[in-house]
């Protein structure tokens, strides 16, 4: 299915958020959100995505 | 004699809380925040590059340099102050703010709800509504906000327990360009300790801030951005330390003529 994943289109093939994390390369410390609402890492297991959805996923920068 | 700076139960000696963005290399930046003594370094979170979907950035330049920053930062053991930066609503900061708690495991932010790209002001209602959520949800809450005293009592109300005024806009060096303001604030909120956030330039200006009787100043672009980073934090801990002890020594009162300093008792001849 295609998802928005950091603002731009992807095709994922699974519907589990801890699975689309693995399958898009995700590592280090990141945070998630989905349609811009928080989705805490004891969720991922159990959080799904439909097409469409709003993938954020957040990492470390610099910041003033 | 102790004068510890004490924001949220925590104390600390250095009264300069650090940026960590802008410095010409990661290693520069934590030689920089070393130099300058600042026991709260601020940060942030943005997009991760490395992912190998859509993006295609996978050990792109700016990701590594990203994950060198956040390695450097993690060995320096400063307290972290992650900001909200570029949020345009309360419900981006707070959900902002849930994903810096679980990465970086504290409940300190610096909260930042910006209302106009021009010169990157502090959208005040946005501001408040975010900061009275967030404290509820146990975060300690440091709001960057205008030198507005009504802005500051309402974030008060709101349950702030530590407030960030500006001296001017973030990144551009000009100072406290409200000094009416800013001393007004001062004098009317004693029960919390202020901080001037953006707009600091010169350490001249970072030690009239503390000789006004502000707590602290947060600053990054002065130090980052300065020919030699190292040496200019240097100059900013020396200026802040400085300024605050101006401070506790109590400044002499401005006069409109002048007074001589020298005694006029017993003057030499020519004055008979």
């Amino acid at each position: 299915m295609e998802v928005l994943v950091n603002g731009e289109t992807a095709q994922v093939s699974s519907t589990q958020l801890v699975d689309i994390l693995k399958e898009l390369g995700f590592e280090g410390d990141f945070a998630v959100a989905i349609d811009g609402e928080f989705i805490p890492r004891s969720m991922y297991a159990e959080q799904t995505l439909t097409a469409g959805n709003q993938l954020d996923v957040l990492s470390p920068i610099a910041g003033g | 004699m102790t004068d510890q700076l004490s924001l949220y139960g925590k104390t600390f000696n250095s009264r300069l809380l650090i940026g960590s963005a802008l410095y010409p290399s990661p290693a520069i930046m934590r030689d920089a925040v070393q130099a300058s003594g600042a026991e709260i370094i601020t940060l942030s979170l943005r997009r991760q590059m490395s992912g190998n979907g859509s993006t295609g950035l996978q050990g792109s330049v700016e990701q590594r340099e990203a994950n060198d920053i956040w390695k450097y930062i993690q060995q320096m053991g400063l307290q972290l102050l992650p900001n909200t930066a570029g949020c345009k609503s309360a419900k981006e900061a707070i959900t902002l703010a849930e994903m810096s708690r679980e990465i970086f495991k504290t409940d300190w932010l610096k909260l930042e709800v910006i209302g106009d790209d021009y010169n990157l002001q502090p959208d005040p209602y946005g501001l408040i509504e975010a900061a009275a959520e967030l404290v509820k949800r146990g975060f300690k809450v440091l709001p960057y906000c205008t030198d507005d005293l009504v802005v500051c009592q309402k974030l008060l109300d709101a349950g702030c327990e530590v407030l960030m005024p500006w001296g001017a806009p973030i990144g551009t060096g000009q100072g406290l360009l409200n000094k009416y303001n800013l001393s007004s604030i001062r004098e009317r909120i004693t029960s919390v300790p202020l901080i001037i956030d953006a707009g600091i330039g010169a350490p001249s200006q970072a030690a009239e801030a503390l000789e006004m009787g502000f707590d602290a100043v947060l600053l990054n672009t002065a130090v980052a951005k300065a020919q030699e980073p190292v040496m200019m934090a240097q100059a900013f801990k020396a200026a802040i330390e400085s300024g605050r002890l101006a401070h506790n020594a109590g400044l002499m009162l401005k006069r409109q003529t002048a007074k001589p300093s020298t005694p006029t008792v017993g003057m030499p001849f020519w004055h008979q």
